[in-house]
């Protein structure tokens, strides 16, 4: 009996406790008043799904011209169908980034851009005919490089001639339906999870944003700054450059592609001219961090802004740029991989695992 | 006084609380392992990576091939099954403190405070009679039972968990968790989605009564739950507290291990009226009363073990004091940080870049970490310098092996300690394979952003 008292008049305390607080919320300083429902919705509403739009349009633009040169090739239909891949590859820039949800779940990144292409591969399946592109053979002989390559590897009166060839136009367009319905899929989805997106608050994992956090810290790692500049320039080679693994290595406009994706991904750090990382950090105390980044992205910019020929030929002439831009994006990765997380408790890790 | 401490440790307590604990262990332990397994953490932990970072003189232990490590744990959940029924229980008891203490020997990435808890729990578990009372141990083999045994086979429970929730308490006695609400500070906010509680917890009031609450509750909780006038009001705080670490931070099974393990506490009053209750639910005929049964141990392997438990606790005592052999900021340079029941105490974070030359050609560079390690190892190992350490060895190893003499190893770490901004950890300009590891002091740590000791 006296226990029973004693657990109430503790339950009663409790309550007490709890129950207090609200009055007095307007004197404390909050460690962060970041909205993040707002942060979210931002994101997703002026950001990510604007960027799927934009990239499925531009998508399906380049299968349209793909089936007209499919149909009728001569020189106007493949200047078409060059630029239209030039124009959706530069806008797969600003969704390449966002492998998390519908986009992990069909591995649109492995699907779309593993590169360099592997050309003896893509003959192969030209020979053969009725290649399964989902098979993991194929990781190499899909998507946008293996475009380029067909499109642009040699000059444009050998590729009209190349495709006199049926089968080259078959798998051409194998290819690119590939694409377009993988495409289509993720942005069938995100319609869904939008709203998943929007809800999953906190930072552990699972959260949207420990997983933006993530995936943003993995491209910047591994796609950006070695797909696109540290494997060309040998930094995993012992110093040997591979210039015919950089990105579009055939259509030649690699830097291009390279300023799309930084300009994407300062964007969404910036959440466009709404609540972004930016913001998260600030509300968090962090402003003297969100500065830092700040400067740190300008750096990049102005650094990958000074290149305009082709990878192969900075390689070969202004090297010491190249490992200079890698270092910068090294810096960057330090704060967005170490400190942001850090800062905003969120847990980086690409796996599920306990603490203590 | 030493008689009275005799007196205590042999006098004759009831078998009861040291069954209710059997059960509850090896029921928690069993759901764990499954949970563990279902989870497919067997395969990423311990299947799919291709290093993993051994302890100093335990570079023996190795992991089997993936078969062998799902037998392992197949072994060790039922093991633990047993355990709990009480079955076989001295084999039960010998095989989850082996199979669970071998897999976590085998990679100190996945280090936990709560799974060397349960190594040493399975430990002590083999050395008491505890399948003695109220297990199948005794309906098998009758002659089996007893009601009493000696003291010190609860009382070392009791003892462990007090060693755990003190020393957990004396780690948070820093300036950094005390005056700074540090990392408090930052992982509430970061919750603040949570219903009802979540806009309190972006409050940096609220931060600081967290970590004062927390220190406090670690520093008394044990002694409120030895004494029978405290207990239940201190048991409150136990379910509280941990059901409130639960739904804040990522921590897995460990609340509820430690709620299952604080019921040993209790009286035996309060244990034999479990079992009474539990009994009935099966059957009605249960009774209350029993014949004493008191288990008399022979003198001489009470002595052994005896000298071996006091030796534990000793080992117990003084190894959380060994970081004070070590100079500079223990949560910077993390020597003699494990092994210390130093829980959820710090925000820190990583990252390695490693340069790889080639003194022949004088080429140099980078590696590629995720080629070698999970995200997990490499995580863990961009901000513990003994496993930067290992893993430039094992670079070392790799480019040997690659036909490349002597290769010259070098680390640019950056770390965050606590929201300060991320600095450079250790000497960049130095090769790491010319440096052997050892218990000595890694002077190749670069200072601390804080000067401050703990």
């Amino acid at each position: 009996m006296m226990k029973k008292k004693k657990f109430l008049y503790l339950l009663l305390f409790s309550l007490f406790v709890i129950a207090c607080d609200d009055t007095k919320k307007e004197d404390d300083k909050a460690a962060t008043d970041m909205d993040q429902a707002a942060f979210l919705a931002n994101l997703s509403d002026q950001i990510i799904v604007p960027n799927y739009t934009e990239f499925k349009l531009s998508v399906n633009e380049l299968k349209l011209a793909i089936d007209s040169f499919v149909l009728l090739r001569n020189q106007t239909n493949l200047d078409l169908v060059q630029l239209k891949l030039k124009q959706a590859y530069i806008v797969w820039q600003k969704v390449s980034f966002l492998e998390f949800g519908p986009a992990a779940q069909i591995a649109l990144r492995g699907n779309a851009n593993v590169y360099p292409a592997d050309v003896t591969k893509v003959e192969s399946n030209i020979n053969n005919g009725n290649a399964n592109l989902d098979a993991l053979g194929n990781s190499a002989a899909k998507g946008f490089p293996t475009l380029d390559y067909l499109l642009n590897h040699t000059s444009d009166s050998a590729i009209l001639q190349e495709f006199t060839d049926s089968k080259r136009g078959d798998y051409l367009n194998l290819v690119s339906n590939d694409l377009n319905s993988k495409t289509n899929q993720v942005i069938a989805d995100w319609a869904s999870y939008q709203n998943t997106f929007k809800t999953s608050l906190g930072t552990n994992i699972g959260s949207s944003t420990g997983m933006l956090i993530n995936a943003l810290n993995q491209h910047l790692e591994r796609y950006f700054r070695d797909g696109k500049i540290g494997i060309p320039i040998g930094v995993r080679s012992s110093g040997i450059a591979l210039p015919d693994n950089s990105e579009a290595y055939y259509g030649a406009y690699s830097f291009e592609l390279i300023q799309a994706n930084f300009t994407a991904l300062k964007n969404i750090y910036h959440g466009s001219s709404g609540l972004g990382l930016d913001d998260y950090l600030v509300s968090a105390g962090a402003a003297d961090l969100n500065d830092i980044i700040n400067t740190q992205i300008t750096i990049i910019e102005s650094k990958i802004n000074q290149f305009s020929g082709t990878m192969p030929d900075a390689i070969q002439n202004n090297l010491s740029e190249l490992n200079s831009t890698y270092s910068e994006i090294q810096k960057l990765i330090v704060f967005w991989k170490v400190d942001m997380p850090s800062r905003l408790g969120v847990l980086i890790t690409y796996q599920d695992n306990d603490g203590d | 006084m030493f008689k009275s401490i005799k007196h205590t440790l042999t006098s004759q307590t009831h078998l009861a609380p040291l069954a209710v604990f059997r059960i509850v262990f090896g029921a928690i332990m069993l759901f764990s392992i499954l949970r563990f397994i279902a989870n497919g953490w067997v395969y990423e932990l311990y299947v799919s990576p291709t290093y993993y970072f051994s302890y100093y003189g335990f570079e023996w232990v190795k992991p089997l091939p993936e078969l062998g490590m799902y037998f392992v744990f197949g072994i060790m959940a039922i093991s633990f099954l047993f355990q709990a029924l009480g079955l076989f229980y001295k084999a039960a008891s010998i095989v989850s403190f082996a199979s669970f203490t071998y897999v976590e020997l085998l990679d100190k990435t996945n280090y936990l405070n709560h799974y060397y808890f349960v190594s040493i729990i399975c430990l002590l578990l083999i050395f008491v009679p505890a399948h003695r009372y109220f297990s199948l141990d005794v309906i098998r083999k009758p002659e089996l039972k007893k009601t009493h045994a000696p003291n010190w086979v609860v009382l070392i429970f009791k003892l462990q968990l007090l060693l755990v929730y003190f020393y957990a308490g004396l780690a948070k006695l820093n300036p950094d968790w005390l005056f700074n609400a540090m990392p408090l500070k930052i992982w509430l906010p970061s919750k603040a989605n949570i219903p009802l509680i979540g806009t309190l917890l972006t409050k940096e009031w609220v931060a600081y009564l967290f970590s004062w609450f927390g220190a406090i509750y670690d520093l008394s909780i044990p002694f409120l739950l030895l004494f029978s006038r405290t207990r239940f009001f201190a048991y409150f705080f136990v379910i509280a507290f941990h059901i409130m670490t639960w739904l804040l931070f990522q921590i897995g099974m460990f609340p509820f291990i430690m709620i299952g393990a604080t019921l040993i506490f209790f009286s035996v009053d309060f244990h034999r009226n479990l079992i009474y209750k539990t009994k009935n639910l099966f059957a009605q005929k249960a009774v209350k009363e029993e014949i004493e049964k008191k288990l008399n141990y022979r003198v001489g392997t009470s002595g052994i073990a005896m000298a071996l438990l006091c030796f534990h606790f000793a080992l117990q005592v003084l190894i959380p004091f060994r970081y004070a052999l070590y100079p500079g900021n223990l949560f910077w340079t993390e020597q003699g940080y494990r092994f210390s029941w130093r829980v959820m105490l710090m925000e820190k974070a990583g990252y390695a870049i490693f340069h790889a030359t080639d003194p022949k050609t004088n080429q140099t560079w980078e590696v590629n970490n995720y080629d070698f390690l999970s995200p997990n190892q490499e995580k863990m190992m961009s901000t513990q310098p003994d496993m930067i350490l290992q893993f430039a060895h094992y670079l070392e190893e790799h480019y040997q092996g690659l036909g490349i003499e002597n290769p010259k190893i070098r680390a640019e770490v950056y770390v965050s300690l606590n929201g300060t901004l991320s600095q450079a950890y250790i000497d960049p300009t130095l090769d790491l394979t010319k440096i052997k590891e050892s218990f000595k002091a890694k002077n190749w740590i670069l200072d601390s952003p804080q000067k401050q000791q703990h």
